[in-house]
């Protein structure tokens, strides 16, 4: 197990019509629909405080996908395939690429955390230039530990390892979350993608921990 | 503080869309999941009444003579003697079923009659039944639009509507629950042809469309409109014709859906309109063509049901009255009932978990609701729904306002 500490996370999860969405998996994979005709595009972000590579933070968009649930097996409670990660230190991103088989940039930004009383804030900016500012409302965390499925791809390989996170947990579903898109490639990008900019899902944690367990092969090429 | 069952990790939403190595593999985990969910509170669901929908009901295994605030008999017709006479009258005429699609030999003289009596009272050129109010949607809108058409409807509309669009395989854009501005920004999105698709009465939270604004965007950006009056038909207007009527926009609705097992207490659906659409939909609507006809004893009761609630316009009267009586006493009572304007009346819990507790204490002190959480509404978004009835007496439903005030304050749940 691969253990990630979180100071904080900040997720949100947002309405994108299936078929824009299926285009961005490779074969094996289909969009999770949450509304009829949508997929869900995710925003999350963590900011680690201790990896075996250091404290960094990220900002990752996937898809969720319809979960591999098969006899015998722990049932997850989502599963997604990211398709765009953002690290800020060099260690992190090579760690990504080659351990996890994650799409890391090739470039490094920052992604800044902040929260006062009502909100918690996530800011990712490359170069300067920001990207993006998304915020989700504060309320009572409660304590939670859930198990979810990640679909990575290299080339043509297809790999899926189980990921726990626990941790003090909200979840909300009253369109309380706010997204702001700034003139940047990863905006756009997401702009094209949504159906709608308020999010179906916000999630927040303070100090949580992700735990990998093995990147296994999943199911034929990719 | 208690720990949290292992079932509460997952809810009715994560058994749908999974892959594995069988088909099957899935039952294996909803069985487990099944295994702590029931006691843990669904059993609440599935439970049987051992008496006729009326005000007052028997539960199996439960106390006798429950106040019902469940079911959605609005009028009271259901049980109306002169209702059951017709459809014992049926039944000896025309037999237990149609034995047959309408297209068919199914097509009796009674659903001829039924259907033209139901137009008539739309104000519309013509009627066509349906074997239930899903199917009336799904294969309405299957047959209306395809591919290349857009359908733009209220994110809060009901599962037959969405199965509906899924069948025809339509652009589905949704726009924010009762927002014009997000179905102003949706029309123009949409490239081509459109129908736009609302409810009258929104079932869960019992609040009503702006049907004059929904009609005026659809008339600015080109688009038909389709009105799912299952909760409003036979309550709204000063004829009961609906929310329409009640907007006075019931011209720039291009298809009138209705159900016939609400207010009038039977089974089945409809759709009213112009005979061009209606005849299309005879030929199309494949849930109609491919389905046996409404069984007569059904149709039989729905026409003494619509007869009477035509000529007893004070059956409208009685209903909006009650819902003054229920509100006025929930809300006395401190409850919290959301943003109901209708017949339907949401008492917010907002506890996923501890609504189920709270059923059971209600049910144990002579009320029957049913509990509705996540994902049939928002996540910490449970409630029980109230369903008022003309049939009520307004003391049955003061006392039940009083026992859901008390349970409630039991539980720390105020407004």
């Amino acid at each position: 197990m691969s253990r990630y500490d979180a100071r904080q996370a900040v997720n949100a999860f947002f309405l994108a019509p299936t078929e824009a969405l299926a285009r961005l998996l490779p074969p094996g994979l289909s969009p999770l629909e949450a509304r009829p005709r949508h997929g869900v595009l995710a925003i999350t972000s963590f900011d680690f405080s201790a990896s075996e590579v250091g404290p960094y933070a990220e900002l990752a968009l996937s898809v969720l996908v319809s979960p591999y649930c098969p006899k015998g097996e722990a049932l997850p409670h989502a599963a997604t395939f990211p398709f765009f990660l953002m690290t800020t230190t060099q260690a992190s991103a090579e760690d990504a690429r080659t351990r996890w088989a994650l799409p890391c940039a090739p470039y490094s930004g920052v992604v800044q955390f902040s929260h006062d009383a009502e909100r918690y804030t996530v800011e990712m900016s490359v170069e300067g230039v920001p990207a993006l500012r998304l915020s989700v409302r504060r309320g009572p965390p409660a304590p939670s530990t859930r198990i979810y499925q990640l679909f990575t791809r290299r080339e043509a390989s297809l790999y899926r390892v189980a990921l726990a996170i626990e941790g003090p947990f909200e979840e909300r579903d009253d369109e309380g979350g706010r997204l702001e898109l700034f003139d940047h490639p990863v905006a756009a990008m997401i702009s094209e993608l949504l159906a709608d900019d308020t999010p179906i899902l916000e999630q927040s944690m303070e100090a949580g921990v992700q735990r990998f367990g093995v990147l296994t092969p999943f199911g034929g090429a990719a | 503080m208690s720990e949290t069952p292992h079932w509460t990790s997952h809810d009715l939403s994560h058994f749908r869309s999974t892959t594995g190595d069988d088909v099957f593999d899935i039952h294996d985990h909803f069985a487990r999941w099944s295994e702590g969910s029931r006691p843990g509170g669904y059993d609440l669901y599935l439970k049987a009444l051992r008496s006729a929908p009326t005000p007052r009901v028997s539960l199996h295994g439960a106390t006798e003579g429950l106040i019902n605030l469940a079911s959605y008999n609005y009028l009271g017709l259901s049980c109306r003697p002169e209702v059951i006479n017709a459809a014992v009258e049926a039944v000896q005429t025309f037999g237990l079923g149609a034995a047959g699609s309408p297209h068919l030999s199914g097509l009796l003289k009674i659903h001829e009659d039924f259907a033209a009596e139901l137009a008539a009272f739309k104000g519309a050129e013509a009627a066509l039944l349906f074997p239930s109010g899903y199917s009336a949607n799904v294969g309405t809108l299957a047959a209306l639009v395809g591919a290349e058409d857009w359908v733009i409807a209220d994110m809060s509309a009901h599962a037959s509507i969405f199965d509906g669009c899924q069948l025809a395989q339509a652009k589905l854009s949704l726009f924010r629950h009762n927002d014009m501005a997000s179905l102003k920004k949706r029309l123009q999105g949409a490239k081509g042809r459109k129908l736009v698709v609302v409810e009258g009465v929104y079932s869960m939270d019992g609040d009503v469309a702006p049907l004059d604004e929904v009609a005026a965007l659809c008339a600015e950006h080109g688009a038909r409109l389709m009105v799912d009056e299952a909760h409003s038909a036979f309550v709204y207007g000063e004829n009961g014709r609906g929310l329409g009527e009640h907007y006075g926009v019931e011209h720039a609705v291009d298809v009138h859906f209705g159900t016939l097992s609400k207010s009038l207490g039977g089974m089945g659906g409809y759709v009213a309109g112009s005979k061009t659409l209606i005849d299309y939909l005879r030929a199309y609507a494949r849930s109609q063509v491919f389905s046996c006809a409404l069984s007569p004893p059904v149709v039989g009761g729905l026409r003494a049901a619509l007869a009477i609630a035509r000529a007893e316009p004070e059956l409208r009267t009685k209903l909006w009255e009650n819902v003054v009586i229920c509100r006025e006493a929930l809300l006395a009572e401190g409850v919290d009932i959301g943003d109901s304007t209708s017949q339907v009346i949401p008492i917010m819990i907002r506890d996923d978990r501890r609504i189920f507790d709270i059923c059971r204490s209600l049910e144990a002190a002579g009320v029957y609701l049913n509990p509705i959480l996540y994902p049939a509404v928002k996540r910490a978004q449970s409630r029980f729904r109230v369903s008022i009835s003309a049939a009520h007496a307004p003391d049955e439903l003061r006392l039940a306002a009083k026992i859901i005030g008390d349970v409630l304050r039991a539980y720390g749940v105020t407004a």
